[in-house]
């Protein structure tokens, strides 16, 4: 079995030097095609953690075995996978650790983590990842030839959840798990070097002791009454000895605003409104939660002020998006089996987009055509009623030519409407795809849209294998032409959108066997069991 | 929201109500929040004080707001014959996790006064980001309160007097009120003697920190400032 590829980016030609590419995250590596004749053309790291150059060809096929075939994964990033991944993993590459490579490896640039987000940043000059487990954002070069050189990396204290960047392009937006919401900027240094700057960090490991006598506890005998309370008390200023030097986060950063709750989706976005006398465009944050929130803040430097709020979902979200054309509306999906369409300046709810039937149906359709040797085994699980309380949303895109694209967790399909000049929402359409979709690429200027496939699963399921063991038999890559929804579409660069497509594919195939590593569904995990109870 | 069902001497009647649909609506909105009202001691005082604002308690323990709303409803019955047959229709509690859903039960701007009495302190660094003050909270109390509306807090825990004064003057649209007037502001007598945890501290002779911070306007939009 193959690994499917869980992030997907365009970055269209920013000059002549560079081809249009699409760059496709597999496990840790980001590789990146030529959109021209869909030939790769790099892959990052482009070394393993000692120090081999990662052939490119091959690197396709050991992306899924890299564990099993050489041990060479930091021990230390195993380990996190480990402890989260117990139950639901099979494979054998979690398993497996090497503390011996792990000193060697820390000079190199090189992270075992999987790499959740990607996006374009300065006209497709760089490109902004963040590694899930290391919790780290990396900003990379784009180079001429297609490959990726990495200028920094930052971890972050908590996980990010989202990253997006300001309209002016030169700051990235982070949130994380925790909802915070941190600025960076997008060509920061992850080292400070002054050595005003670096000092206090010598103190720290140095000076450790006398600091934290210095802390006193906040409680004293007089603030706590019961027995047990100054126990604790007892234990603490005794701790308080003891305590860790605390991780400091070695780069410029700022807190811009939280949320209580995890931070899922962040939009950031400048706008000109007729009301106002002044010809400025004003720029908002846009952040959404778990807790069913979506916030409207100022944008920097005055995020500390909120707007409002788009109150009507009523579990949590999990993406929200600006459309290219309409910036003052905004899609928000997520644990409801509906899409929302605001005036988010307002608050205002605009539209209501029922999409729960719609996947029933086609739900419908795939269990009633799927041949009956398989359909045996799967009718023996509870059909399709228990999909209208599970559906959530995992990804919404915009056009350029005013087409919202929408896909769900464990869903083979893309979901498609448009909204026209006058903001109405036309009729909803369903696109469906050979497995369920991963993730989406809009080459808007093409006309075309890549999506990535799960070939870990059957259709409809985020927990079924897939019948289809041989890699040769699998699609990674789907695509239509935004021009007509269904035919072979010609791109703005005599690209067929299908040839580009059949090329990825191909290759992909003929690497055969590959390790084995299942994609993991986190959105339902956002969804509120019956004791997290809502207010 | 139903408001109707905790403020029923303020419910518009119902022959009166055109909006048929959702729940009745007040005469007036809510305009005192108590964050953390425990067993509604600050309420109860406050309420023949605040005689002409609604006042609400948000507790986030279910028993405790219970307990809250039994005694209200206990209390509104006593004094149905006395009198003042008004005392304490203005006061109610709900159970709610106001960190996470402030914003659902208040506009914006719709508060002139928020209590935050006795907060937890939460006294290991780690649970720091579990405090009612946070630079990232206030800005949602600042959401929901409008301009000259006042914070008031109170603690006995020093270390968190300090925090909840350096988040608030640290945030951009809070000011620290004056010494003067936090002393001639007939709430924090009220708030010093009333609540439940100000007379536990009273009693183990313990010290009461009093901070109040006034919400400032917004400022100008970047390149919009005024002339």
């Amino acid at each position: 079995m193959a690994q499917p590829f869980q992030c997907l980016l365009y970055c269209p030609s920013a000059s002549t030097r560079r081809p249009s590419l699409l760059l496709a995250a597999s496990g840790p590596f980001i590789y990146s095609f030529c959109l021209q004749d869909g030939s790769l053309l790099s892959v990052w790291p482009t070394h393993d953690l000692e120090g081999r150059p990662v052939p490119l060809d091959e690197s396709l096929a050991c992306a899924g075995e890299s564990g099993v075939k050489d041990a060479g994964r930091p021990a230390k990033r195993r380990r996190v996978s480990l402890s989260r991944e117990v139950s639901s993993s099979t494979s054998a590459e979690i398993v497996i650790e090497n503390p011996r490579v792990t000193e060697s490896s820390r000079e190199l640039q090189v992270s075992n983590s999987e790499v959740n987000k990607m996006i374009c940043a300065s006209s497709g000059e760089y490109v902004v990842a963040v590694t899930g487990e290391d919790k780290t954002i990396r900003v990379f070069e784009l180079r001429g030839d297609g490959s990726l050189m990495q200028t920094s990396e930052r971890p972050m204290p908590k996980r990010p959840c989202a990253i997006t960047l300001t309209p002016d392009g030169k700051t990235i937006l982070c949130g994380d798990k925790f909802g915070d919401v941190y600025s960076l900027p997008l060509l920061g240094k992850p080292f400070v070097e002054d050595p005003a700057s670096s000092e206090p960090k010598v103190e720290d490991s140095n000076g450790r002791a006398e600091e934290h006598v210095l802390v006193l506890p906040a409680a004293s005998a007089r603030t706590v009454h019961t027995k047990k309370n100054q126990e604790a008390l007892r234990n603490q200023q005794r701790q308080i000895r003891q305590k860790k030097e605390k991780k400091i986060l070695n780069f410029e950063h700022q807190l811009l605003l939280g949320h209580v709750s995890l931070l899922t989706d962040l939009a950031c976005v400048s706008i000109c409104e007729r009301t106002s006398s002044f010809s400025h465009p004003r720029d908002y944050i846009i952040t959404s939660d778990r807790d069913e929130h979506i916030r409207v803040s100022r944008g920097m430097p005055q995020a500390h002020v909120v707007e409002g709020y788009c109150q009507g979902h009523t579990e949590f979200i999990s993406k929200i998006c600006i459309p290219q054309n309409h910036r003052q509306l905004l899609v928000s999906g997520g644990g409801d089996n509906y899409l929302l369409v605001w005036d988010w300046l307002r608050g205002n709810l605009q539209h209501r987009i029922d999409i729960g039937e719609r996947m029933n149906y086609l739900e419908a359709e795939y269990r009633k055509n799927i041949p009956r040797a398989i359909g045996n085994s799967i009718s023996e699980q509870p059909a399709g009623n228990d999909r209208e309380q599970s559906l959530a949303v995992s990804g919404i895109w915009s056009s350029s030519d005013s087409r919202i694209i929408v896909t769900c967790e464990g869903v083979p399909a893309l979901i498609m409407f448009s909204i026209d000049e006058n903001m109405a929402v036309g009729a909803c359409d369903c696109v469906p795809t050979k497995s369920n979709v991963i993730d989406v690429a809009v080459l808007s200027d093409l006309g075309i849209v890549i999506y990535s496939m799960d070939t870990d699963h059957e259709p409809f399921s985020t927990t079924k294998p897939s019948s289809e063991k041989s890699a040769s038999s699998k699609t990674f890559f789907g695509s239509f032409s935004l021009s007509n929804a269904t035919g072979r579409g010609m791109g703005a660069e005599g690209l067929h959108s299908q040839d580009l497509v059949g090329n990825l594919n191909a290759r992909m195939q003929t690497h055969g066997e590959r390790g084995s590593r299942l994609y993991c569904y986190s959105l339902e995990n956002l969804r509120k069991r019956g004791y997290e109870e809502e207010s | 929201m139903d408001w109707a069902e905790h403020y029923p001497a303020y419910a518009v009647p119902a022959e009166a109500d055109k909006d048929e649909q959702g729940p009745r609506r007040l005469t007036k909105d809510v305009t005192v929040a108590d964050i953390g009202c425990g067993f509604g001691g600050l309420l109860v005082a406050l309420a023949p004080q605040l005689s002409s604002d609604l006042l609400l308690g948000l507790e986030i323990r279910t028993q405790v707001a219970e307990f809250v709303q039994d005694r209200i409803r206990a209390l509104r019955a006593q004094n149905a014959s006395s009198s003042s047959p008004d005392l304490y229709q203005n006061i109610a509690c709900i159970r709610a996790n106001t960190m996470k859903f402030l914003p659902n039960f208040f506009r914006k701007a719709q508060l002139s006064k928020i209590f935050l009495c006795f907060p937890d302190p939460h006294f290991k660094a780690r649970k720091h980001k579990a405090r009612i003050v946070s630079a990232t909270l206030n800005s949602e109390y600042a959401f929901v309160m409008r301009e000259g509306g006042v914070m008031y807090t109170i603690t006995d825990v020093e270390d968190l007097h300090r925090w909840m004064v350096g988040h608030f003057e640290a945030h951009g649209s809070f000011e620290r009120v004056s010494e003067e007037e936090v002393e001639s502001d007939g709430c924090v007598e009220v708030m010093r003697r009333e609540t439940e945890e100000g007379k536990k501290v009273e009693r183990n002779k313990g010290e009461k920190f009093v901070a109040l911070f006034r919400r400032k306007a917004d400022p100008p939009w970047p390149g919009e400032e005024a002339g």
